[in-house]
């Protein structure tokens, strides 16, 4: 592609300076952030927090020391996966004002010149990622320029020294300004805030290179052979198409937001009942909400572990087979599911993961539309499903699938309705009745309960005797049949009990005893 | 003739309730018997309200009595729910009577609790066209009986309540209850011991379950039965009728 028909790129980073500090806090809550915090690597501070730096708190300074200065000082163990899954979902909110995002430590990087328009121009996107950031909690600082490094670059700068000022918005709120535009301020820049190797930028700093512009007046491949490839490859990744040298910037690759959510909120312990969870559900259910709105899709499952501090953990799964996005929807199936849960220890955790979604538009349509029932009708009852499935368990909802066998019992089970069988069972109408001379039972006991022998018709007196309040009226009717494995020969009949309601009865031929099947109901 | 327009007088107070001026419901659905539907007031089981069924014990014939209405709804609606039913319905038998045995929801809920809650939200859904509720072994208060009552109401749903006949002195919000008894050559009983607008008490009998008049001929076959008395079933058989007689349902087992 030839430059002048390239675009010219505007990328947003926004560094977190605090980002470790900032997720503690909000994990404490907004009146416990306010005491003094620290996190610790390696028994030093490696971030304090402004109520720590008052009481004299600095980093690098001794776990022991500080402790000494602030006996009530909290402090949390830097664990960098945390960081990391912490910046992933910040990636993956900032996806909601671009498709182009990315992640560098500690920063979030926006490619916002095609989005200029939508929102009403740069100072206004930046105050709304700003502010959208600021309610969850990060403080952040913000850089812009032609690429991501350069952008980087320069939200590092700013935190490192806010009093020096940056000039660097656009001339034009809509438009990305050219390379140019971000050359001076970008020369000027130290060479201390390259991405490298201490040892070799004090190799640098040695040779008498101080700024970045002093770099970029070398010749590149004398450079790349004092130096190494990758200090090339981070120049021309800074400059972007800045100045027109042989720098070949590696390729970036863009975020792409998997579609996994994983979110969770710890708690030290002090949730010991349900009641309690309300609120963290709540808030973890909105993040989800907005997930699902900004991939438009629809969960399927939702899983909650609860995590305790000596105990296994608990797994509980929502099943929704409706296409919800909405938080009391949600909402209510989580609490429906929850009524019938205890909590097995104090908590220590509660994590909300999805891993199964729906599209929300490209609903398959069935292939014989008139058998099946419309979309909107099927909705509904998929919700109504799930609200019965979630309070009364999974084995509550049953309905019957017929086998073409002879014996009764196998002529059916019972299978469980779940969010996919609801969408393979299609419902063929029935024209007419059946004209046959069988009559058959409404209900079959599921196995067949062993009685005394019936009165037969041939008994004169016809009267419900002392032994067996069956009398039969009509029959027998045989079955034989499994002759190649269990063979099983009835003669079934029907018996009328002294109390009104007609029996299915049947005697096994092959041990002559008599058994309860069905009734008439 | 002073005493009459005194009476006309007061007929025409608006806070006297007449039940003759009471709108007549505008979707009944016919029961297929028509015995039955001539002697309720609207010509059918009250859509959209509580109708309930008082039995002595289960398997009289009640479900036989719904089939050819709930035919009839299934093509509207194709789902029909039946709550914590006694047994399981077989399946062939269902298809047999035109009734689709797939579109047939079993709902089982543990305890009595779900049982009025499961009922409660799947009337209110408005998503089956027919819920039948078996309730034989459970009290419900005149709180809970209106509770369904309104569900059934706002999702416009018939629902039947199969309840036990001991529960029939007991005032009920319902807008039908009728008291089935078996007689003898296979005759249903139906008492109407109450119903929305008008009087009640009426009686019909009904030929139910199994389709008698073919039967009596046919007992008379002679059986090709090898006639053997057995002893050591007689304690199963004092089990199963005790259990009948006592109308204590035999759970469903699920697989």
């Amino acid at each position: 592609m030839k430059k002048s028909q390239q675009r010219d790129q505007l990328w947003l980073c926004l560094h977190l300076p605090q980002l470790p500090l900032d997720q503690l806090s909000r994990q404490l809550g907004a009146r416990k952030a306010q005491a003094p915090l620290a996190i610790v690597e390696k028994q030093r501070l490696v971030f304090v927090n402004t109520a720590a730096q008052a009481k004299g708190l600095r980093i690098d300074m001794r776990l022991a020391t500080a402790y000494a200065l602030e006996p009530d000082l909290q402090v949390m163990e830097r664990n960098d996966e945390h960081e990391q899954k912490a910046l992933e979902k910040l990636t993956e909110w900032a996806y909601q004002f671009t498709p182009t995002v990315n992640n560098k430590p500690f920063s979030l990087l926006l490619e916002v010149s095609g989005c200029l328009r939508l929102f009403r121009g740069v100072s206004r996107l930046r105050g709304q990622i700003q502010r959208g950031l600021q309610s969850k909690g990060f403080h952040c600082v913000e850089g812009l320029a032609h690429t991501q490094e350069a952008a980087w670059l320069f939200a590092r700068f700013r935190t490192d020294n806010p009093e020096q000022v940056l000039s660097d918005s656009p001339l034009n709120e809509f438009v990305a300004p050219p390379a140019t535009h971000w050359k001076t301020m970008l020369e000027q820049m130290p060479i201390a805030y390259l991405d490298g190797a201490e040892k070799q930028q004090q190799q640098l700093i040695n040779a008498g290179l101080t700024t970045l512009k002093d770099l970029f007046l070398l010749p590149s491949t004398e450079l790349g052979s004092r130096y190494g490839k990758p200090l090339i490859e981070q120049l021309a990744s800074l400059a972007g198409n800045l100045y027109d040298k042989q720098y070949t910037a590696r390729p970036v690759q863009d975020f792409i937001p998997s579609l996994v959510f994983l979110s969770y909120r710890e708690f030290q312990g002090e949730i010991t009942n349900s009641q309690g969870l309300e609120l963290p559900i709540t808030e973890l259910l909105s993040e989800l909400c907005q997930f699902l709105v900004q991939h438009g899709v629809a969960a399927s499952q939702l899983s909650w572990t609860f995590y305790y501090f000596k105990h296994p953990s608990d797994q509980l799964n929502v099943d929704i087979s409706s296409k919800q996005q909405n938080l009391a929807g949600l909402q209510h199936l989580t609490r429906l599911k929850l009524e019938s849960f205890s909590l097995s220890a104090p908590l220590e955790s509660l994590a909300l993961k999805v891993e199964r979604f729906t599209t929300l538009d490209g609903a398959s349509q069935s292939l014989f539309p008139e058998l099946s029932l419309p979309t909107e009708q099927l909705n509904d009852f998929k919700a109504l499903l799930d609200k019965l499935m979630n309070r009364l368990g999974d084995n509550a909802l049953t309905i019957l699938d017929e086998r073409d066998e002879h014996l009764p019992e196998l002529q059916q089970s019972c299978l469980a309705v779940t969010p996919l069988t609801i969408d393979r069972i299609t419902l063929p109408k029935i024209s007419n009745i059946e004209n046959t001379s069988e009559i058959l039972p409404l209900w079959l006991s599921q196995q067949a309960i062993p009685i005394s022998a019936p009165h037969l018709p041939t008994d004169e007196h016809n009267a419900p005797s002392a032994t067996s309040p069956l009398r039969v009226v009509y029959g027998p009717k045989r079955i034989d049949s499994h002759w190649w494995q269990h063979r099983q020969q009835r003669d079934y009949f029907i018996a009328r009990h002294n109390n009104g309601s007609y029996c299915w009865v049947y005697q096994n031929l092959l041990n002559q005893r008599w058994y309860l099947h069905g009734f008439y109901g | 003739m002073l005493m009459n327009s005194e009476l006309e007088q007061l007929l025409q107070l608006p806070n006297v309730w007449q039940a003759s001026r009471l709108k007549r419901r505008t979707t009944v659905l016919s029961t297929g018997y028509t015995p039955l539907d001539k002697a309720l007031h609207d010509g059918g089981w009250p859509d959209s309200a509580t109708t309930e069924l008082l039995l002595p014990h289960v398997g009289i014939g009640e479900l036989r009595l719904l089939i050819p209405a709930l035919r009839k709804v299934q093509q509207q609606r194709p789902w029909v729910a039946f709550i914590s039913p006694p047994y399981l319905p077989f399946a062939s038998a269902v298809r047999l009577l035109g009734l689709n045995p797939q579109g047939v929801l079993l709902i089982t809920p543990r305890d009595e609790r779900e049982q009025l809650w499961s009922a409660e939200q799947v009337l209110q859904s408005g998503c089956c066209s027919a819920v039948i509720n078996w309730a034989v072994t459970t009290q419900l208060d005149s709180r809970q009986l209106r509770r369904l009552q309104q569900a059934a109401h706002r999702g416009q749903c018939w629902h039947t309540l199969v309840r036990h006949r001991s529960q029939a002195k007991q005032p009920s919000p319902s807008a039908l209850r009728l008291s089935l008894q078996s007689e003898p050559q296979g005759l249903l009983q139906l008492n109407i011991l109450k119903q929305r607008g008008g009087w009640s008490g009426q009686q019909v009998k009904l030929a139910l379950t199994p389709d008698l008049t073919k039967l009596q001929t046919l007992s008379t076959f002679q059986l090709p039965l090898p006639l053997v008395q057995l002893q050591h079933n007689t304690a199963a058989v004092s089990d199963t009728s005790s259990s009948i007689k006592s109308n204590n349902v035999i759970p469903i087992s699920t697989p």
